[in-house]
């Protein structure tokens, strides 16, 4: 039986539409019919900005989008319009991309009980729910937490939580996973996977990096600019999705000309011959760096060197000191013990940081922009797609990493630090992000990223290493890195 | 034990103990509540902490005794005179007395603080109203996340070079970019968490109020008692019986059966539950 059934759906989003991004851009769903069979996966997929989200959110009435609607969508055999309220919010849940803004309550328990409190439950109901909901997301241990204190994975798992203790009938995801490193992502899907072999619930999930979804996925639909191209077993479309969306080239690096990257071999030691071309940038020696008086060093006697022109990817596990390691070099932390120097007496540097609005100031792109000094004219290629009159908040996760990736290289600085660059973008995206990183090592500049996406390193990165027990393992040239690691291997 | 009370009968329990001798113009009663305090404060504090505390306590109690005369000059009783005013017994006494009782308030209340956790006051507000405790929530959830997000803001753009060169009138400029910005930030993003309010039910019918806490029958009987004897604390107090008149000169209370049983009764009921407390803690 479909639990969801749409029948030629089209919509055009109203001028005055509060995101107002792409406005009256002609319509965002045309003509679209699908159908959901109960209990069983759907994904969506597409190109940023090619109506996913427009579609769940028509999906759920309540926070519907204004604008021209036409066609119809049933739910259970019923109008979905002709739903009560309470029925919407009990039947239909939907989860979004940023843990960050979907938490209401300050702990765990009153997270989950949220839902419950809204529709009024009785005491005793709502008792027996969150008890049910705790130990089946296994979050027992952690129901007296503060929500601030957890990870952004454990948030968007208390959020999942929360609305299952309304136990809906059709879950709807709107990119779920793509704020989560993939350790989070991983015990987020396998829980996903759980509630659709136990409890059979019927989910949408909207996602532009599915690999890791197609084990799970029932039915897969591949969408564009508004419009259904292919749907059904995820191996019937997977062929189309590539074509659309096709994955980084990971042997992209070995096809840049030989003498392109000469820079010399960076030894730790920098005992040998090799540091004879040029100098290091950016060395750091000794390092030591801890957040508070009494807590435990998170860098360690780390030193290190980067040499100009080069690309250096660093991994880890979460909370072993990327991030630390970034905000030492940029300058925004100060190392307590040991030194970090630099070739020249004050060098440009720039970070992207992994939550990208902290570089946004102005209320439009044109006058943010305009603060670093570009003018339109000189907007690189990949920002002018966007509308420079629309808040930069409006733009979809990708597209505010590539505007703060245009942001932060606008003065052309000689070093470029990067948090999870690749984080919510979609292929297409990160193939632009690529392409801007070599140019920037072909331009004699130092790129420094952190990032679990190896593939996205491989094609990058000249030296990899990993960070581990508060210091840097040697940087090897990629090749030898991902061909010597076991379990860092492509 | 104190710590698994109801939050109700532990505000109203704080309430009485603490403060019903503030209104009671007696040194025998104020005396009476900061040793009732005290017992409180060992329940969850050991000997030498509290012990630690007491050298406070006293020059607390100096200061405010010595302010009095110095600025009352009411009394017979004329100890000395400076800069030719009376300096009287009558007032210093007074003084003592008003210190014994802001003392013994304050045990209380530090107690009560202690006990009185951030997630019994927001339940406490909760009983008021349920839409009260959902936006009192929301808030104690984003203060610290605003805090966090302003403090990392100012040091990335200061990174991209908004601050200038550093002078004031750059610097008051930039901050006030600074503030704008957070506060279209905030904007933007309070708009999916009511969203995500919206999406899960929030204002679709009537809200009930969940908590963890359970009125037991300890709570209920304590809560009565308390409320009894604070009852009867305030007869006493209305009628008179507690008064201490001290100028011009010093008329304590007779010391009556109906005095020495209030009295009683306060002491009874005020220290049972920290002694209880102490003695299942051994």
């Amino acid at each position: 039986m479909d639990i969801l059934k749409i029948n030629n759906l089209s919509f055009t989003y109203s001028i005055y539409n509060e995101g107002g991004a792409k406005p009256a851009a002609g319509p965002a769903l045309k003509s679209l019919s699908l159908s959901v069979e109960e209990g069983s996966i759907v994904t969506l997929c597409g190109p940023t900005g090619c109506g996913k989200s427009t579609l769940l959110k028509l999906t759920k009435q309540e926070i519907a989008p204004e604008g021209a609607l036409d066609g119809e969508i049933f739910f259970e055999g019923k109008k979905l319009s002709l739903l009560s309220p309470v029925e919407q919010a009990e039947k239909i849940a939907l989860l979004f991309q940023n843990p960050e803004d979907q938490i209401v309550t300050d702990k765990v328990w009153h997270e989950i009980a949220f839902g419950l409190e809204n529709l009024g439950y009785k005491r005793s109901d709502t008792e027996n729910r969150i008890a049910e909901i705790l130990s089946f997301f296994r979050l027992e241990s952690i129901s007296d937490e503060n929500t601030a204190s957890l990870s952004g994975g454990q948030k968007q798992l208390v959020l999942l939580a929360s609305l299952l203790a309304i136990s809906p009938k059709l879950l709807l995801l709107d990119e779920p996973i793509s704020q989560l490193d993939p350790e989070a992502a991983e015990i987020f899907l396998s829980t996903l996977k759980r509630l659709h072999d136990q409890l059979g619930i019927t989910m949408i999930i909207a996602e532009h990096k599915i690999e890791s979804l197609l084990p799970i996925t029932d039915k897969l639909v591949l969408m564009n600019k508004g419009e259904i191209i292919a749907q059904g077993n995820p191996e019937e479309v997977l062929p189309a999705v590539r074509k659309l969306l096709p994955p980084i080239d990971i042997n992209v690096r070995f096809r840049r000309k030989p003498g392109e990257g000469n820079g010399p071999e960076p030894e730790n030691s920098g005992s040998s011959a090799a540091s004879e071309q040029s100098k290091p940038v950016l060395s750091l020696r000794d390092v030591y760096f801890r957040y508070d008086k009494n807590s435990k060093d998170v860098i360690r006697c780390l030193s290190s060197e980067f040499m100009p022109g080069k690309c250096y990817g660093i991994f880890g596990c979460n909370a072993a000191g990327k991030t630390t390691l970034l905000n030492l070099i940029s300058g925004l932390c100060k190392p307590q013990e040991g030194k970090i120097s630099y070739s020249v007496r004050k060098p440009s540097i720039s970070y992207l940081p992994q939550n990208v609005d902290l570089l946004f100031v102005g209320n439009t792109i044109r006058s943010d922009l305009a603060l670093v000094g570009l003018k339109p004219e000189n907007y690189p290629n990949y920002v002018n797609s966007f509308s420079p009159d629309s808040s930069p908040y409006d733009l979809s996760g990708g597209e505010k990493q590539l505007l703060a990736l245009a942001k932060i290289t606008a003065s052309s600085p000689d070093i470029i630090l990067l948090d999870e660059p690749t984080k919510g973008l979609d292929p297409n995206m990160a193939r632009v992000m690529l392409e801007e990183l070599n140019r920037f090592t072909k331009n004699g500049k130092t790129v420094i990223m952190s990032t679990h996406d190896l593939n996205f390193a491989y094609a990058a990165a000249d030296y990899c290493s990993i960070m581990s027990m508060g210091r840097l393992t040697a940087f090897k040239p990629a090749e030898e890195f991902f061909r010597q690691n076991k379990l860092y291997s492509i | 034990m104190i710590d698994r009370i109801h939050p109700l009968t532990l505000l109203i329990y704080f309430l009485y103990a603490g403060m019903i001798s503030a209104f009671s113009r007696n040194p025998y009663m104020h005396g009476l509540t900061l040793i009732c305090g005290m017992i409180m404060l060992f329940t969850w504090n050991s000997f030498r902490t509290v012990a630690r505390r007491i050298p406070l306590f006293l020059l607390f109690f100096v200061l405010i005794s010595i302010f009095n005369p110095f600025f009352y000059h009411n009394g017979n009783t004329v100890l000395f005179y400076m800069a030719g005013r009376r300096i009287t017994l009558e007032a210093l006494l007074f003084g003592a007395d008003s210190a014994l009782m802001v003392i013994g308030v304050m045990l209380w209340f530090i107690s009560l603080s202690h006990y009185m956790t951030g997630d019994k006051v927001l339940y406490l507000f909760g009983r008021v109203s349920a839409k009260a405790a959902t936006i009192i929530s929301l808030v104690m959830r984003l203060i610290p996340h605003y805090v966090g997000y302003i403090r990392s803001y100012r040091r990335h753009q200061k990174l991209l070079g908004l601050y200038g060169d550093g002078s004031f009138i750059e610097s008051v400029r930039a901050e006030g970019k600074i503030f704008a910005g957070f506060l279209t930030w905030s904007l933007e993003h309070s708009m999916t968490t009511a969203d995500s309010m919206t999406a899960r039910g929030y204002g679709v019918t009537r809200r009930r109020s969940f908590s963890p806490f359970r009125f037991r029958v300890k709570d209920i009987v304590i809560l009565c008692i308390s409320v009894i004897c604070a009852a009867i604390m305030t007869a006493g107090i209305a009628l008179g019986g507690f008064a201490t008149e001290y100028y011009p000169v010093i008329v304590l209370p007779a010391f009556d059966l109906p005095f020495i049983s209030a009295c009683l009764v306060y002491i009874i009921s005020a220290s049972a539950i920290p002694i209880i407390s102490l003695i299942k803690d051994h």
